[in-house]
């Protein structure tokens, strides 16, 4: 097994609070479980000043916090810098926009180069570990892996901003063209990848989010009572209210559910961070009538979600995109039979074990959510047959040894032609994955 | 009144929901020359078109346009912006018509036309860009519009089985009308039919929602029975997801028996109406469907989809048939060979039928709609 003496992690992307949403729950876990797997193994974080105090819950003996972005002394942080010339260019008209947007891009790759001249070198980094795609901090010679969530700016770019899908683009196209590895979160996503990024198939593998145990219930808390709501009696949807979750569908099936046979008493559970959009479906709730059936508690913390899931008479998931889709997974551990959208990701993630719709086809999800609460045999069945396909994603020592083995494989890609092994990778490697 | 009008569809490239707009509009400001009306070139950010309506056709004093916009950016905050009411000048009445709803109409009523829902039933028959816009205005619409003009009972129903939180007093069935005026008019022929005497009729953009794959099958089968060789016209430009039409007709073994006419104009579809054997409409899914009732008003025979808005329009005045049962059109094709008193039948009843409907009647509909919808609070603040 490679030793690798110092693996630079760039968290510069990482924000305060719940804005990054599962990305953030997944890295920080993977991370924490890299720096237990790889004692010997120096980690650096590379944070921004925003979050830098929060990160401060992965400091061990073998991980440290380098402040990379934002310097309290210096006046002007670079962020607040991008952050102005957005609210220019917000103001001028598309076509001078679209133009504008290049210039800057090429504008504010020089400032993150400026700020960050051989800071791999200072670092002395055998590896840069990218885990939010953007290879913002590669430097040549150094084996870098990025992580691909998505391309959802591909598919659904009107559910972004021009600007928005410009620097996605860039980091997926960055990535592509500079990693030495990188990791698709879903055979859908690294089918994506490999569609559109140019890439060989060696260099990119598929290493599962196996994080399905964060929503295990501990115990001791009854936010199902607090909610005013009974157990068994409710269909959950745990998501944030942007565009691809597709809230305005699910409240429309939900509206024709509620006169075409939903029992009368199953309420519908809308978790997520409050905000103007989550305003817009609360307004759209009160308009259609709803309000005493469909409940908005807004972002609730793990263990009040992980209650209110258990509790809950099913997952419903209409997700219009996806690049892997942890709660239908994190439902199945915990008991609750899956109405889960057949878009994107979602069969390979739910592999059969869950009721499919067409996310765009209200009727469908109708028929999905009172086949949930009107046949119990099938209730049955999904919620065995969902515990026995989620039981191999709660190992998530298995998605850290993948991630150890990419490395690995990085690292091995970034030897010299002439064969000859770099002093630091004096032991040869295993590399077992297919 | 005060009527502030979506006429944002009515430029050059008119299609269903364009020539419903422009064709109201018109007849509504002829019977109605006493309000003052604003009509809006531009309107919101779903349906951007870079030519608009350049002109301005109805200079009059009770007319005027609102303002026009050069980028979807611009057109999306102006018509987002929580003042927009005021920027128009405080109209009464807003009527929007190319899906897309304003947000911020807080005082005027606002009028929705309802064309039809068929991207919650077949998604696939548009793209998802479309679909998106498409169901985010009709949302949109059930939660803020004051009525609901549907373009037929059918689409009526549909809206109110999919927002059944909306009140059915407020959705109004409104027929749109022929385009053509003169039903004595002979039209003219196209140079794709120079030469044909006898011909079947399909009018329609090619897309798979319009059927015409099942219609070449049932067709081919017609043929292969013995049905006398006239050509299958198909008049109608390249719509969606249909580019290999040709070569299926080529796989059909009818490329040479079927005329692809591409996009006609209207002289020309009226001539072939006029002069077709019989008009087949094999559609699967319509909000109304306006070549329906533009070849019964030429006297076409009609054989139509019996499904969604189409009986509406044809009474008893056409053969209906399910859309998925080639047999039945191959069927129905032969036997109207064989019976030319049914093809007179069919044509006299036609004519007769096209008659109910009439723009004068549709604009004196949607005029007492807005008297009432005036009369009335809006919806949010009533109980």
């Amino acid at each position: 097994m490679t030793t690798f003496k110092t693996v630079v992690v760039d968290l510069t992307p990482v924000l305060p609070g719940g804005e990054n949403g599962g990305a953030k729950i997944f890295v920080l876990e993977l991370v924490a479980r890299l720096a237990a797997r790889l004692p010997q193994t120096q980690f650096v974080l590379l944070t921004q000043a925003s979050s830098h105090g929060e990160l401060a819950c992965l400091d061990r003996t073998n991980v440290r916090r380098e402040l990379a972005v934002g310097d309290a002394d210096s006046g002007i942080s670079r962020p607040r810098l991008l952050a102005w010339s957005g609210l220019l260019l917000a103001r001028m008209p598309g076509l001078v926009r679209a133009v504008a947007g290049r210039l800057s891009d090429g504008y504010k790759r020089m400032l993150e180069r400026l700020g960050r001249v051989s800071l791999l070198r200072k670092l002395e980094a055998d590896l840069l570990f990218c885990p939010f795609t953007a290879p913002t901090y590669h430097e040549q010679g150094i084996p870098m892996v990025c992580t691909i969530y998505d391309l959802q700016f591909r598919t659904y770019p009107e559910f972004f901003t021009p600007e928005d899908v410009a620097q996605r683009r860039r980091s997926f196209e960055g990535a592509c063209r500079l990693a030495s590895a990188l990791a698709a979160i879903s055979d859908y996503s690294r089918r994506a990848a490999l569609a559109f990024g140019h890439l060989d198939e060696a260099r990119i593998r598929t290493i599962h989010l196996r994080l399905a145990g964060r929503g295990v219930a501990s115990g001791g808390v009854d936010a199902i009572a607090q909610l005013g709501l009974t157990r068994g009696r409710y269909l959950l949807y745990p998501a944030n209210f942007w565009r691809h979750k597709n809230h305005q569908m699910l409240l429309t099936a939900f509206g024709i559910a509620m006169r075409t046979g939903l029992p009368s008493d199953v309420k519908l559970v809308c978790t997520g961070a409050p905000g103007p959009r989550q305003a817009q479906v609360a307004a759209a709730v009160e308009s259609m009538g709803l309000g005493k059936r469909v409940l908005m508690p807004g972002y609730l913390a793990d263990d009040l979600l992980a209650s209110v899931l258990a509790g809950a008479g099913g997952l419903v998931f209409p997700s219009l995109y996806e690049g892997f889709g942890l709660p239908v997974l994190e439902a199945m551990v915990a008991g609750v039979p899956v109405a889960c959208s057949n878009a994107s990701s979602l069969p390979e993630i739910a592999a059969g074990a869950a009721v499919m719709f067409d996310p765009r086809v209200p009727s469908q999800i109708v028929d999905a959510m009172l086949q949930l609460f009107g046949d119990a045999t099938l209730r049955d069945r999904l919620i065995s047959a969902g515990r026995e396909h989620a039981r191999p994603y709660l190992d998530a020592d298995r998605m850290t040894q993948e991630y150890i083995a990419l490395f690995e494989f990085a690292v091995g890609r970034q030897r010299p032609d002439d064969g000859v092994r770099a002093e630091r990778n004096a032991a040869p490697y295993p590399d077992g994955a297919p | 009144m005060h009527i502030g009008f979506d006429v944002s569809q009515t430029g050059a490239k008119k299609a269903g929901c364009g020539y419903f707009a422009d064709a109201m509009v018109r007849a509504l400001m002829r019977i109605a020359p006493m309000h003052t009306y604003a009509l809006y070139p531009s309107f919101g950010d779903f349906f951007f078109d870079a030519s608009m309506p350049l002109r301005n056709p109805f200079e009059s004093a009770n007319v005027h346009y609102g303002p026009r916009h050069l980028t979807r950016d611009s057109a999306s905050r102006f018509w987002n912006a929580s003042d927009v009411e005021t920027a128009l000048g405080k109209p009464d009445v807003v009527q929007a018509n190319n899906f897309w709803t304003p947000p911020h109409v807080r005082h005027a009523r606002l009028i929705y036309t309802l064309y039809d829902l068929s991207f919650v039933v077949q998604p696939d028959w548009t793209t998802e860009t479309n679909r998106i816009g498409c169901f985010d205005g009709v949302f949109r619409a059930a939660i803020e519009a004051d009525w609901i003009v549907a373009i037929s009972a059918s689409s009526r129903r549909h809206f109110l089985d999919v927002f059944p939180h909306f009140p059915p007093a407020r959705v109004r069935v409104i027929h749109p009308c022929s385009r053509f005026t003169d039903t004595t008019a002979e039209g003219h022929r196209p140079k794709a039919l120079a030469g044909v005497e006898a011909f079947w009729l399909s009018v329609s953009t090619i897309e798979p929602r319009k059927n015409q794959r099942r219609l070449a099958e049932a067709y081919a089968h017609y043929l292969a029975l013995g049905g006398a060789p006239m050509p299958l016209v198909f008049a109608g430009g390249d719509g969606w997801l249909m580019d290999d039409f040709a070569s299926y007709l080529e796989n059909l073994g009818i490329r040479d028996r079927v005329i692809l006419t591409g996009y006609v104009s209207d002289a020309e579809l009226v001539w072939m109406y006029r002069h077709c054997f019989a008009h087949l409409y094999p559609s699967w899914f319509e909000g109304f469907g306006l070549p329906v009732l533009e070849g019964l008003q030429f006297g076409a025979p009609t054989l139509a989809s019996n499904t969604t808005s189409i009986p509406e329009i044809t009474a008893d005045a056409a053969i209906l048939l399910p859309p998925d049962e080639t047999h039945a059109w191959t069927k129905a094709m032969l036997d109207l060979v064989d019976q030319p008193e049914q093809r007179e039948r069919l044509s006299s009843l036609g004519a007769t039928r096209a008659r109910a409907f009439d723009w004068q009647q549709s604009a004196q509909a949607l005029l007492s709609l807005y008297e009432e919808a005036c009369a009335l609070p809006k919806r949010s603040r009533s109980a």
